[in-house]
Parts: C-alpha cells; sequence; structure tokens
C-alpha cells in the first residue's frame, strides 16, 4: 500500500532525527541513574523498527485491499489533490490570522477569519455575509475581552481607544 | 455518607456548578446537533474557556456537554440522516425511518427520554462501582503508577484493532511529544531548540483541540455541504404505557452494554449503541417493524450511548485512562486545572469527584428540559449552512487557544497538530493513540524512573508489587484480546476473499 509506504518512511524520518536530537540532551549532576535521555532513545528505536515493520507491511499488501481502489475503480468524489488544496486554502485563513492579529486587533482579525471562510466554504458575497463577519468581531471581543477578561491582542485598536 | 453528601451539596450549590452543567448541556447539544462536531470536539471547544472556571465548575461543564452532545446527535440522524456524532449512527437506522413515516417527534421523544435514562443509570453504576476506589487509593506506589500508565497505553491496542502498527505507532509519537520540555527529574532541557515557550513542554489540551478540531475543520473544507431538516417537527415524549411495553427491555440492554462497554477502555459509546441495537432487534417481540420505523431501535442506541457517558469515567477516575476521544478531553479539564485523575484524586480533591456525581445529575436533568424546549433551537442550527459554522468554530479554535497562555505561541501549536492530525487520518491513522501517548507520557516515564531510582536500578521492582503485577498483567489481557480480535478478524476475511 503506497501510502503506508510514505507514511512509515515519514516516521522512520522522524524517529532518527528525533534520535539525533535526543544524543545532545545534557547529562545533568542531578540525574537519575537511568538519565534524560534514557527514554528519548527508547522511543526513537521503538518507533523506528515499527515504521520499517509498517513500510514492509506496505511493500506485500496487495494493492486491490487498499482504500486507493475498490474492484478495480477509482475512488469516488474528489481528487486528493483538491483535497489537499481546500486543507491547504482553510490552513492560510488561520496563518494570515496569526501573522495579522498583532497589528491589526482581536475584532478585526475574527472578522476577516469569519469573512474569507465563509466565503472560502462556497457562499456568495452578500450583505449577510459581510454583517456576520463584523458581529463575529464583536460578539467574540465581547466573550473573551469583556467577559472572560483575556488579553486580547489589540493592535492598533489599542492605540485608538487609549 | 453524609459527608459525601455534604460535599455534593456544596459543591452545587456553592460554587456555579449548577450554572456549568445547565451551559454544559445546552453547548453539548448544539455541537451534537451540527453534523462534523462530535462531543470531543464540542468539548475541545470549550476546554480553554475552562480554565478561567473554578476546577469543579469546569469538570462538570466539560461532562454536561458530553451528556448534552450524545442527544445532540440523534437529531440530525434522525432528520437528516446524518449522525451528529458517530454514536448515533446506530440511531440513524431506525430513527430515520420513523422520520419518513412522520413519527419525527416521537423519535426526537424516544431520544430524549432513552438519553436521560441512560445518563442517570450509568450514573448510579459510576457511583456503585467506584466508590471502593477511594481506599485502594493508598496503596500505589510508583510502580504502580508506572503499571496505570502501562494500562493507559495498553488501550492503544483496543483502539487500532484494523492495525496495530498504526495504534502503536501514534501512540509513540504522542510520547515523543510529552518528552520535549524540561525533564521532569533532572531538570535537564529536552528538544526545546532555545525556545523558552517548548520549555514547559506541550500541553496535552494543544495538541487535543488540534488533532480534533483543527482536522476536522480541514477534512470538511473538501467536503460538500450537509443536508437540511424541516422546522415543522415537534417532540412527544413516549407514554409510561409506551416505556412498559416497548422500551423498558431495550432499555435494560442498553444499561448492560453501555456498563460494560464504558468500563473497558477503548470500547466507547458507538460501540455500545451499535451492540444494543443488534441486542433489541434479537430480543424484541417485533421483528416485523424492524427496518420501518421501530422505536426500540431509537432507545437501544440513544440509552447506551448516554450509558456510557458516565461509565466510561470509571477508569478515567480511578486509573487516570481515557477509554475514548470524549473522555481525553476530560482528562485535558483535569489537567487544566493541575488535577490528575486516578487514585490519589479520591484522596486529594474529593469535592471534585463527588461534584462532579452531583453535577451528572443535574445534567442529566437538565438534558430533559431543555430537550424538551430547545428543539427549535436545534432545528435552526442544522439548517445553519456549514460555512458560518465552521467561520464560528475557526474563531473559537483560534480564540480558545490563545486564551490558555495569553500567547499565539498556543493557536500556532493548534495548528500544526491540526495538520499533523489531518495527514494521520489521511494516512488511516486514528488520532486518540497519540492523545493518549502525551497525556500518559509523563506518568510513564516518571514513575519508571523513580521505582529504578527507589530498587537501585532492580527492574523486579515492577512484578514484586502486587497492584503493579495485576495492572500490568490487566495490561496484557487487554493487548491479548485485541491482538486475538484482529487475528480472528482477518482470517475470517481472507475466508470470504476466498469462498
Amino acid at each position: 500500500m503506497r501510502k503506508d509506504c510514505i507514511a512509515g518512511t515519514a516516521f522512520m524520518a522522524l524517529s532518527a532525527a528525533y534520535y539525533y536530537f535526543a544524543l545532545d540532551i545534557p547529562r545533568s549532576s542531578l540525574s537519575d541513574a537511568v538519565g534524560a535521555a534514557y527514554f528519548p532513545k527508547l522511543l526513537a528505536l521503538c518507533m523506528f523498527a515499527l515504521s520499517a515493520l509498517l513500510v514492509v507491511a506496505g511493500v506485500f499488501t496487495k494493492p486491490a485491499t487498499t482504500s486507493e481502489k475498490v474492484d478495480g475503480k477509482k475512488k469516488e468524489g474528489p481528487s486528493d489533490l483538491y483535497i489537499f488544496r481546500r486543507a491547504a486554502g482553510t490552513l492560510l485563513i488561520g496563518i494570515t490570522y496569526l501573522l495579522l492579529v498583532p497589528y491589526i486587533g482581536y475584532p478585526v482579525a475574527v472578522s476577516m477569519v469569519v469573512f474569507w471562510t465563509i466565503l472560502y466554504f462556497h457562499e456568495p458575497l452578500s450583505r449577510k455575509v459581510v454583517m456576520t463577519a463584523l458581529g463575529a468581531g464583536v460578539f467574540f471581543w465581547l466573550l473573551f475581552v469583556a467577559l472572560f477578561k483575556i488579553p486580547m491582542p489589540m493592535g492598533f485598536l489599542a492605540l485608538l481607544f487609549s | 455518607m453524609e459527608n459525601i453528601l455534604g460535599i455534593i451539596l456544596e459543591t452545587l450549590f456553592g460554587t456555579h456548578a449548577l450554572l456549568g452543567a445547565a451551559f454544559g448541556v445546552i453547548w453539548g447539544m448544539i455541537g451534537g446537533a451540527l453534523p462534523g462536531i462530535s462531543p470531543s470536539i464540542s468539548m475541545a471547544l470549550i476546554l480553554p474557556l475552562t480554565y478561567t472556571m473554578q476546577p469543579v465548575v469546569g469538570i462538570i461543564t466539560l461532562a454536561a456537554v458530553y451528556c448534552g452532545a450524545e442527544y445532540g446527535g440523534s437529531i440530525p440522524a434522525i432528520l437528516i440522516n446524518t449522525p451528529g456524532t458517530n454514536a448515533a449512527g446506530a440511531t440513524t437506522i431506525e430513527g430515520y425511518q420513523m422520520k419518513l413515516s412522520g413519527r419525527a417527534g416521537e423519535a426526537l421523544g424516544i431520544s430524549l427520554l432513552s438519553g436521560v435514562i441512560g445518563g442517570l443509570a450509568g450514573l448510579l453504576v459510576l457511583v456503585a462501582l467506584i466508590g471502593w476506589l477511594a481506599d485502594v487509593a493508598l496503596l500505589f506506589t510508583p510502580a504502580s503508577f508506572f503499571a496505570i500508565g502501562v494500562l493507559g497505553l495498553s488501550v492503544i491496542a483496543s483502539l487500532s484493532e484494523e492495525s496495530l502498527l498504526k495504534g502503536l505507532i501514534p501512540g509513540i509519537f504522542g510520547l515523543m511529544i510529552a518528552t520535549i520540555g524540561n525533564d521532569p527529574v533532572s531538570g535537564a532541557n529536552r528538544f526545546t531548540f532555545g525556545s523558552i515557550d517548548l520549555m514547559s513542554g506541550i500541553s496535552p489540551i494543544v495538541v487535543m483541540v488540534g488533532l480534533f478540531a483543527v482536522s476536522e475543520l480541514l477534512r470538511q473544507s473538501g467536503l460538500p455541504d450537509w443536508p437540511k431538516a424541516g422546522t415543522g417537527t415537534k417532540l412527544k415524549l413516549p407514554s409510561f404505557n409506551m416505556w412498559r411495553k416497548r422500551l423498558a427491555i431495550p432499555h435494560l440492554i442498553a444499561v448492560f452494554w453501555g456498563t460494560l462497554e464504558g468500563i473497558i477502555p477503548g470500547a466507547g459509546g458507538t460501540v455500545a449503541a451499535f451492540i444494543s441495537f443488534n441486542e433489541a432487534k434479537r430480543w424484541s417481540r417485533h421483528k416485523e417493524e424492524w427496518g420501518k420505523g421501530n422505536p426500540e431501535g431509537v432507545a437501544a442506541p440513544e440509552c447506551a450511548n448516554n450509558v456510557v457517558t458516565a461509565t466510561t469515567l470509571i477508569p478515567l477516575l480511578a486509573f487516570g485512562i481515557p477509554g475514548s476521544n470524549s473522555s481525553a478531553v476530560l482528562l485535558g479539564g483535569f489537567l487544566l486545572h493541575g488535577m490528575r485523575p486516578g487514585p490519589m484524586l479520591f484522596v486529594k480533591s474529593p469535592e471534585v469527584v463527588y461534584g462532579l456525581f452531583g453535577g451528572l445529575f443535574f445534567a442529566n436533568i437538565f438534558l430533559l428540559i431543555f430537550g424538551l424546549v430547545s428543539l427549535k433551537l436545534c432545528l435552526w442550527l442544522v439548517n445553519r449552512p456549514k460555512p458560518y459554522v465552521l467561520a464560528i468554530v475557526y474563531v473559537l479554535i483560534l480564540s480558545g487557544a490563545y486564551s490558555l497562555n495569553h500567547s499565539l505561541f498556543e493557536p500556532t501549536l493548534v495548528l500544526v497538530f491540526g495538520v499533523v492530525g489531518y495527514l494521520m487520518r489521511y494516512f488511516g491513522f486514528t488520532p486518540l493513540p497519540m492523545v493518549l501517548g502525551v497525556i500518559l507520557g509523563f506518568l510513564v516515564e516518571t514513575n519508571f524512573r523513580r521505582s529504578l531510582e527507589i530498587s537501585g536500578g532492580d527492574y523486579s521492582i515492577f512484578i514484586g508489587d502486587p497492584a503493579s503485577i495485576i495492572l500490568l498483567s490487566l495490561s496484557l489481557v487487554f493487548v491479548g484480546i485485541s491482538v486475538f480480535r484482529m487475528v480472528k478478524r482477518r482470517l475470517d476475511s481472507s475466508r470470504t476473499t476466498t469462498a
């Protein structure tokens, strides 16, 4: 199974990197007999062995039994590439929020997330979308900042209200 | 006994526990009613907000969300043939048939009553079974705590019956994440790469919100909109006669299976619901109605999944082992307030344990009340367009993660773990073993090393301690049963293919 081989290889690489960094864990004079690096090294070795087994199992599994093909036919529905692109777009909205929120402030950033997410999920641009985005900005500011007293980043808004 | 009652009353009426239970039930019903928002996601979304609450109120709120969500999940299952939760999958079979024959209100009424009966019956079982564990608490040594951690990790085997490898790998990945930060024994920095934010480690809550909520959000972005329900349904509770003649036996079956599946870590409400559905069908006196909208087919699974909301707390409170996604999030709630479920919880925080019992009782009463009056709200929610719902969920995730530590580091990590969870699901891995690894990593490593420190490096300490040997044997039994089931299923499937 191709997916198992890819996943197994990725986990093997991860465990190798993890082991490499475990070698750098300093030995403290306060440490016990086992030491701080013992467990991480053990985990890395276990992970490497299991991932290698997954790769081997993937190589010897017949493709007909995989989820990629059923009864010789390709699975129905959107392609993997389309699904990944959609997920990446959704993720990008969150990343943009994290990058901008310290500058544009929490209520504006929330409105932006709501606005772009709604449009991204195929809703046509309308007054309802704009009003929902603006309303969400105010509502979540009231909920988190005014009610729960969470000091959300206010960006330029802090200057306006100071 | 009087003392326990006093603790319960003081918790319920001396804090905002009742308010938390009421809010939790409403939140859970809303979350459960929205397809794609599972009970664990509903709980994960509200988890950071419970940080601002008193510990007992926060825990009761989370447990109430679980109760509400299991009922909420039946609303879209009955009305649009789309289960709001995994456990409600069994409800769709007869529930949607009832809707098609114009009995949607009756099906919703049966679902509500069955949920409340299940929740209260499960609570009774929980109180009856867990009491004696408080006395066992003081017998536990570091070796026993290590064995508890191993028992928790053995759950991974039962969670990964399709492929043991695909359960073990994320489990170890979770343990790896748990090693990030200061070493609990020597204080040495591990995998922090000079980052101050990483020195205190990665919170299990961040991992859970990412793996459950963000990965689902990313997954939903590639799926079509969910169907819509009508708005004219009116809820109708079954009469006592109807209950006695048709629903009592399915409820009894559901209480039995809900108890059993709740206690066994890894099984959970979905398995209980499907087994109860199947058993109710087997024992039914009205076999001709099955497949055409039999009320027994709604009563059994809905009762069973609510029994599990209480009985799943038995392994959680007694051993600190979360047996399902939802109880893993509840465990996250305990950790958020600096408490670790397990035998010592009864000694250190009895007000939380007994307060939780009282809170669960009222959560079920609130479920009945809100279930009766809030159907219109739930119908309105089921009919909301998916883009609006997911946009609000996204903001809740980002805002909630920030409020954990008032830092943008947590929401960043939440997105990272969201991607990890999304890719894991794409490659056929389940995220719960990873969560178990993150949660139990500290417990396992610390007590393993403490035990060896006490024994002077002698590994026989783990089999010399009676509690430890029992728990380790139990772990072996769990793993053995899972491996046996997996091998049997593979053999059956290869026989079917050959035939």
